[in-house]
């Protein structure tokens, strides 16, 4: 019932909201350079794992899976997910956190940016369904204050699909899913 | 509220928050405080999470400053560089009797020129505004205008397939967000630094509309009609076989549909002598035809300015 809402939302590559090559190709090399600029501020440490004592990279690569399901689960674009785990590695990067709390921080993460990405954001209430309700509203927003704390508030991260956009390659939304998969591990 | 500012009068409620001037305490500097409620069902909202986040790469002279964030367990603080005034109040204050007063050219085009600048490096920065408007153009007393409010902006290149077009004040809305195009880019902003342009001119908005399809009458009534022949593609538009029936309708006497003469219009209500130059820019801005609309950075190399890029500048 609760996905019925988001039907509207989910993309026909066919009819997506391209730039207007006209205006924007005046644009193009700022923007480009500019996404790459932001790209490599907001890159997470690539060993961030040797900090994390309770973590291994296993345990990310299957926390990862279980946010893919979420994620289709909720209908969510691809954008949400690639912006959702950077934040998750990105805070990973900052502090170091016990086992029992990265299915909290994953899941904040991915809600995070379903209200950076998304045209309707789900409800809080809809992501405690989809992941069968682990956790209380409560720890969610608490743990999201500490992100975006953590964070500075920085969530300019531009993604794969901005870059990819950029090529003129987009045309490939429909394995969605199982790319994203693939792109992570 | 942390006890580095102090927290002086209300300045007014945003899009989704309450304004107040404050006081840093430390330095002695007036800020503005953009304070959000925290909701206890969804958290942060995602206008002040998609506003921080833009706000925080934003750094130009012509964008107001966000200086810092206090997230706390009830409230989210945004500091902002405090400005005087902004342009809607500032014309307004200007009125004389009934009658509202267009502001002093050099003025116009100094205030202009920064809005343009700001918007330019929105553009270059993947950030659309979306909601530019006289009271989202913040002025201070050494005449400086900067873009504020970014609470509706987003970063385009994002598919959303439906950006909503319930996005930017009904006066300042593009043509062709008002027939249903979904498309839209950088020209939405253009569409309104045109608005903003001629109601600096003359003191009153320029398309005064009270709805959606007032609001496009209004607009071809001054513009003329389009047509497939001026914009193609125009007739795909979800609106343009509605506005066009009643269009024609209203105006059976095709003498009357315009386009009108602006230059005429406007010097009705401006004391200084309009030349050919400004109201060329104006309707370089003003194209129905979002292809046709100059962008922010051309409109920077227009022959008004020329005052300012021929002199050395950065």
């Amino acid at each position: 019932k609760s996905k019925e809402k988001y039907r509207s939302v989910s993309q026909d590559p066919q009819d997506s909201d391209y730039l207007d090559p006209v205006l924007v190709a005046e644009y193009s090399d700022s923007i480009y350079n500019y996404m790459g600029k932001l790209e490599s501020k907001y890159k997470p440490k690539s060993d961030y794992m040797d900090n994390q004592t309770f973590l291994d990279w296993e345990y990310r690569r299957t926390l990862v899976e279980w946010l893919v399901n979420i994620h289709k689960e909720l209908d969510l674009i691809p954008e949400t997910l690639f912006l959702g785990v950077n934040l998750m590695d990105r805070y990973l990067s900052k502090e170091s956190i016990t086992l029992n709390k990265f299915r909290l921080i994953g899941i904040t993460a991915l809600f995070i940016a379903t209200k950076m990405e998304e045209h309707k954001v789900p409800s809080l209430e809809d992501v405690l369904e989809a992941m069968d309700g682990q956790y209380s509203e409560d720890e969610i927003i608490e743990t999201e204050r500490f992100i975006l704390v953590t964070l500075r508030h920085r969530l300019g991260w531009p993604g794969p699909m901005s870059f990819l956009r950029k090529t003129n390659k987009a045309d490939d939304y429909d394995d969605d899913i199982r790319t994203h998969a693939k792109y992570f591990l | 509220m942390s006890s580095q500012f102090k927290q002086l009068e209300k300045l007014g409620n945003g899009t989704y928050a309450t304004v107040y001037k404050g006081l840093n305490k430390t330095t002695g500097v007036y800020v503005a405080l953009k304070e959000v409620k925290l909701d206890s069902e969804e958290g942060t909202p995602s206008t002040a999470i998609r506003e921080i986040s833009l706000m925080k790469e934003l750094k130009h002279e012509n964008i107001v400053r966000l200086y810092d964030v206090i997230h706390t367990e009830n409230k989210l603080t945004l500091v902002f560089e405090y400005m005087d005034n902004d342009l809607k109040k500032y014309m307004d204050s200007l009125t004389v009797g009934n009658s509202p007063q267009g502001l002093e050219l050099h003025l116009v085009k100094y205030f202009q020129w920064q809005l343009l600048e700001g918007l330019a490096f929105c553009h270059a920065n993947k950030i659309l505004n979306r909601d530019l408007k006289p009271q989202n153009l913040l002025i201070n007393k050494k005449g400086q205008l900067k873009l504020g409010d970014f609470g509706l902006a987003r970063a385009f290149g994002i598919p959303v397939n439906t950006f909503s077009s319930e996005v930017v004040t009904l006066w300042y809305r593009a043509p062709d967000v008002l027939m249903g195009s979904r498309t839209y880019t950088t020209s939405i902003d253009i569409w309104s630094c045109g608005c903003i342009l001629a109601e600096m001119i003359t003191g009153k908005p320029l398309f005064p509309g009270t709805n959606d399809e007032e609001q496009l009458k209004l607009i071809f009534e001054m513009m003329g009609m389009p047509t497939e022949a001026t914009w193609p593609g125009v007739s795909q538009l979800p609106k343009y076989a509605a506005s066009s029936a009643s269009f024609q309708q209203q105006h059976p006497n095709a003498a009357l549909q315009g386009p009108k003469d602006l230059k005429e219009l406007l010097q009705v209500n401006c004391k200084e002598k309009l030349d050919d130059v400004v109201i060329n820019l104006l309707h370089g801005l003003l194209q129905l035809n979002p292809d046709m609309r100059l962008s922010a950075k051309q409109a920077l190399h227009h022959t008004w300015f020329a005052e300012y890029y021929q002199r050395p500048t950065n």
